[in-house]
């Protein structure tokens, strides 16, 4: 089993797509971190411009917690796209190239293959889903310093220095619950598809027609919501409440771990019993 | 009497409504080169997918060494040596490294690789990444991954592909070599030649279904077919045609093909053709026979 996970580790390491994630994370988050602190006077007049009638703010409210706050909150709705990269051609990718005529003929069982397939997209995605949390902290906190974060929750919330990086963690740990879900839909896909692409277009179609339930304010979806993993693509901000409602989070939890395992088993089954013809 | 190390009984497998095997039934004699000759559809890619497990649902049986073997079953993994199709790797790694991965998960110490690599010449382009190789070079280092984990029983699905006239000569070199080395050899191939010049023991398929599985020197004691080359072809043909036991088919340079009445041998032939200088006297095969009989077929 050892030997199988390193070998799928070495086929997505020598991947330039693996890449692309990371590459993106990494370009694009200084850029929004420098544009934050360039138009910070200019941000903190939209933010709060209503409030300046009451309150006189003295110093600037806009500082790295604050920028990654933003960061993450806009991103974190694109994430499911690039956490269907791997997933995407893990299985389809092997299809289409024929290479599981060479790997599956060999002294190994599809279900130790399926699984280390398994563990390195989950392994992949949590990788990835650290990286834009924390790279977003350490690099908004390098170019325009740390303070206090104040967020909206029933009107303003001011969260003091040391009561905000443990809610990063918070928010990181069940966004990568909801991307480890989106992964997993992912690799279904992959597991009947015979190219790359069509598991990505299904994956975002679906999370697409998921967060439009989430956000269309009709009863019967507002009654579906809660059991759908899309509607927790957003779960970070609630780690900025207070007080947290773990209710939520624990539901989070259920739901995406209801819907993975799922979506796990038919790909199992699919992979393991399906004719390799290609 | 060879023991049989491999026997298919009643193999068959549907795509839909398409029968693609309709109950193949053969054995593979130990330490034989057998080919399995057919032309394109008739089922050959199909039933060497059967082997490895990469076709899941088919009926039938097989056995290995007379003990069944069930769907799930590693042995025909553990002692089988497969090239299935084209040579497909990770084109993105060097072949070293597609050994590699291979080599971990069939629990082969890494000097095996740099022996494989070895024995199909490419050892010089090991580090190269597999994209850059021609389809020849691919087809060497199937039969280098195939051979990694020294398998009793190689399963080699048109090895010949692709190569040239000197890759096939060295392919060839390589799967008489292994025979001697005691191992079993299975393979297909749409090209008569290669069967003629190659396997000890062959099955014809066609249409999904096979013909009566035979040994080469059976199919060449039984055929009535013979090319002679001589130095006076005239002479040779009008000798030939003379004699009422032999007809003569054709000729091309100074081969003359001939059909024989009975089982002549060839001191009947050089008999007949007395004052006239023979180069070679060769039995030819009447494989060719088996595909345009329908019922050569179980």
């Amino acid at each position: 089993m050892i030997n199988l996970f390193y070998n799928e580790l070495i086929k997505i390491l020598f991947k330039r797509r693996t890449y692309i994630s990371f590459l993106l994370i990494a370009f694009l988050i200084p850029v929004i971190v420098y544009a934050i602190d360039y138009g910070a006077a200019s941000l903190q007049t939209k933010i709060y411009g209503q409030m300046e009638d009451s309150f006189i703010f003295i110093g600037s409210i806009v500082n790295g917690y604050l920028a990654s706050y933003l960061i993450v909150a806009i991103l974190i709705t694109h994430m499911p796209f690039l956490s269907t990269i791997i997933p995407s051609e893990i299985i389809s990718g092997e299809y289409s190239k024929g290479t599981f005529r060479m790997y599956l003929t060999r002294h190994i069982s599809r279900r130790n293959v399926f699984i280390s397939k398994l563990l390195i997209v989950y392994l992949y995605t949590t990788i990835m889903m650290f990286f834009f949390f924390s790279y977003s902290l350490i690099v908004s906190g390098l170019m325009i310093g740390t303070g206090e974060l104040i967020v909206f929750h029933k009107g303003i919330l001011l969260l003091s220095e040391d009561d905000i990086v443990w809610r990063f963690f918070l928010g990181f740990a069940f966004s990568n619950m909801v991307m480890i879900t989106v992964a997993s839909l992912c690799l279904l896909f992959s597991s009947f598809s015979k190219n790359s692409v069509t598991p990505i277009i299904s994956t975002i179609s679906i999370v697409f027609v998921g967060s439009a339930v989430s956000f269309i304010p009709i009863d019967v979806f507002e009654l579906v919501n809660p059991y759908l993993f899309t509607g927790y693509i957003d779960i970070f901000l609630l780690a900025f409440h207070y007080p947290v409602s773990y209710d939520i989070f624990l539901n989070c939890a259920i739901v995406c771990a209801l819907w993975s395992l799922l979506f796990i088993v038919i790909a199992y089954y699919n992979f393991v019993k399906r004719d390799i013809l290609e | 009497m060879k023991n049989n190390i491999l026997e298919f009984k009643n193999i068959s497998k549907s795509y839909d409504k398409i029968e693609a095997l309709k109950n193949i039934s053969f054995s593979v004699p130990e330490n034989s080169i057998f080919g399995i000759l057919g032309g394109n559809g008739s089922g050959k890619s199909t039933f060497m997918k059967i082997l490895p497990g990469l076709i899941y649902s088919w009926s039938g049986e097989i056995l290995y060494q007379n003990k069944s073997i069930n769907k799930d079953s590693m042995i025909l993994r553990e002692n089988f040596g497969y090239l299935i199709e084209s040579p497909t790797f990770y084109e993105y790694l060097s072949a070293k490294k597609n050994l590699e991965i291979l080599a971990r998960i069939s629990n082969v110490g890494m000097q095996r690789i740099n022996y494989v690599l070895d024995l199909v010449n490419l050892s010089n382009r090991s580090s190269d990444k597999v994209s850059s190789y021609s389809y020849g070079m691919k087809q060497r280092l199937g039969i280098a991954q195939a051979l990694l984990h020294d398998p009793q029983v190689i399963v080699l699905d048109e090895p010949n592909n692709g190569l040239d006239p000197n890759g096939i000569a060295d392919m060839i070199k390589l799967i008489k070599s292994l025979k001697e080395e005691g191992k079993t050899i299975c393979l297909s191939t749409h090209i008569l030649k290669d069967v003629e010049d190659l396997c000890t023991d062959f099955t014809v398929f066609k249409d999904g279904k096979n013909s009566i599985s035979n040994s080469m020197s059976a199919q060449l004691l039984s055929s009535k077919k013979w090319v002679i080359n001589v130095s006076d072809v005239a002479l040779a043909i009008t000798k030939i045609k003379d004699n009422n036991n032999f007809k003569v088919l054709s000729r091309h340079n100074n081969n003359i093909f001939i059909e024989s009445e009975s089982l002549n041998t060839i001191e009947e032939i050089n008999k007949l053709l007395n004052g006239i200088d023979i180069y070679k006297i060769s039995k030819e095969s009447n494989l060719i026979e088996y595909f345009e009989n329908d019922k050569s077929f179980l």
